[in-house]
């Protein structure tokens, strides 16, 4: 089954990470997975950690990246920007390193005061290394 | 000094230019990719511009001088100083400078009667500092020459944590600005209050698209996630100072390879020269051997005649 295709870029801190034509993409915002097909409507919107599939047009490639966060925005002439603090292939995916994140995630958030904006964002901090191991279950069960 | 003494200096000097030359080269190619990462942060700034202009604007007026990393604290007691420092040294004046510029503005805010918290990026500063009997709030090593995203935001959540929670009131950087390589200047920036400007401001081109993007006809109705623009607004506005961070920690990097470059190419051409002059000061310890021994033989065989 085949969508129209539409542009869409990623980019990261790091540089560009994608950008071309796709058929749909699917991702994960702060209320749930999201698929985004063309003329969406105009969206601005908060990534979790979680895994980003882009659906090349014409042969049905998917390119599955690990996101670890980040904004989509669905602009009014339907492009799509997805900006992420992280992307890399799913293949590069690290269960050990996100792991030790956890861990070190955990620390702070245990050295933290509770009420205090260094305690919140410790707590954002743990809930997008927690969503990167649980990424982890999910790609390993595949 | 005798041969041997001369031939051997001539030796570890040859092995030092060898290594400089080595470094030298290291840095050069480190230095091009360096500058690649610097110069790739920057469409990814101005589309997080826009997108903040996008929720400042959903969220109403005045939501945005309410976040507050904008605040101005009515009192500032207690400055924050972050220097930006490499891991390594060998690179010439490089973490001196960053050095010398945090300590000045810091007996300068403690002689105003202000408290000042040190935090500090790269070995060299965190042991130097450790050295002065500072006491550092925060010490970041082991990716000076190549930061990420990640490392920024460590340093970032650190920062903003302790100037929401009113334990700093104000937060300057130091860090070595990349003009080309072979010229690195000190740039001293405020991080925190983060200016509004920063956030919504910024180049011309972005302006002037939005501001046509808001001129087109009726406005589509737009999908939040979160539902309210003012809580996305609130996660935008605090990766500026991330965003401010990260791109000084990239041209620091930047800069530390060029400074390195010179450093080692300067130390090469040095070496070239205490060389020759060493080679030159062999031949003559050589040459007067040979005159003595054959004024010994001359002597000797006039003693027999």
């Amino acid at each position: 089954m085949a969508y129209e295709p539409f542009k869409a870029d990623v980019l990261s801190p790091g540089g560009q990470v994608f950008s071309g034509e796709v058929q749909q993409i699917s991702t994960r915002t702060v209320s749930g997975e999201l698929g985004v097909l063309r003329k969406h409507q105009p969206l601005l919107g908060r990534l979790e950690a979680g895994e980003l599939r882009l659906y090349l047009p014409n042969d049905g490639e998917v390119k599955r990246l690990v996101q670890t966060g980040g904004y989509i925005q669905v602009a009014g002439d339907g492009g799509v920007l997805l900006l992420v603090d992280e992307a890399y292939p799913v293949e590069d995916y690290d269960r050990a390193q996100a792991e030790a994140d956890q861990q070190k995630a955990a620390e702070r958030l245990d050295a933290a005061e509770e009420g205090t904006e260094q305690h919140r964002l410790a707590l954002a901090g743990k809930k997008r290394a927690d969503a990167l191991v649980k990424l982890g279950d999910k790609l390993e069960k595949r | 000094m005798a041969q041997s003494d001369v031939k051997a200096r001539i030796g570890s000097v040859q092995n030092i230019r060898k290594i400089t030359r080595a470094m030298e080269m290291v840095s050069a190619a480190r230095l091009r990719k360096a500058e690649d990462r610097a110069s790739s942060l920057r469409p990814y700034a101005d589309a997080l511009r826009r997108m903040t202009r996008q929720a400042a604007a959903a969220a109403g007026a005045g939501e945005l001088q309410s976040q507050p990393v904008l605040r101005t604290h009515d009192q500032e007691n207690t400055v924050g100083l972050v220097l930006v420092t490499a891991d390594r040294g060998l690179a010439g004046a490089f973490n001196s400078q960053i050095l010398r510029a945090g300590l000045n503005r810091a007996s300068e805010l403690e002689a105003e009667g202000k408290t000042v918290t040190f935090y500090s990026s790269g070995r060299r500063g965190v042991s130097s500092l450790t050295f002065r009997n500072k006491e550092l709030a925060g010490q970041y090593t082991g990716f000076t020459d190549a930061p990420s995203a990640r490392n920024a935001s460590d340093i970032a959540d650190d920062l903003v944590g302790a100037f929401v929670d009113d334990k700093i009131d104000r937060v300057e950087v130091f860090y070595n600005s990349y003009i080309s390589p072979l010229v690195q200047e000190v740039r001293q920036e405020t991080l925190l209050p983060l200016a509004a400007a920063s956030v919504v401001g910024g180049d011309d081109d972005v302006a002037d698209e939005s501001t046509a993007e808001e001129s087109k006809g009726p406005k589509a109705m737009v999908e939040y996630e979160p539902d309210d623009p003012a809580e996305l607004l609130a996660e935008l506005v605090p990766e500026f100072v991330q965003v401010s961070l990260l791109r000084a920690l990239l041209e620091s990097a930047a800069s530390e390879h060029g400074a390195r470059m010179s450093a080692m190419r300067s130390a090469s051409e040095n070496a070239a020269d205490v060389i020759k002059n060493l080679t030159l000061a062999m031949n003559r310890a050589r040459q007067a051997d040979i005159t003595q021994e054959i004024m010994e033989i001359v002597a000797g065989a006039e003693a027999l005649n």
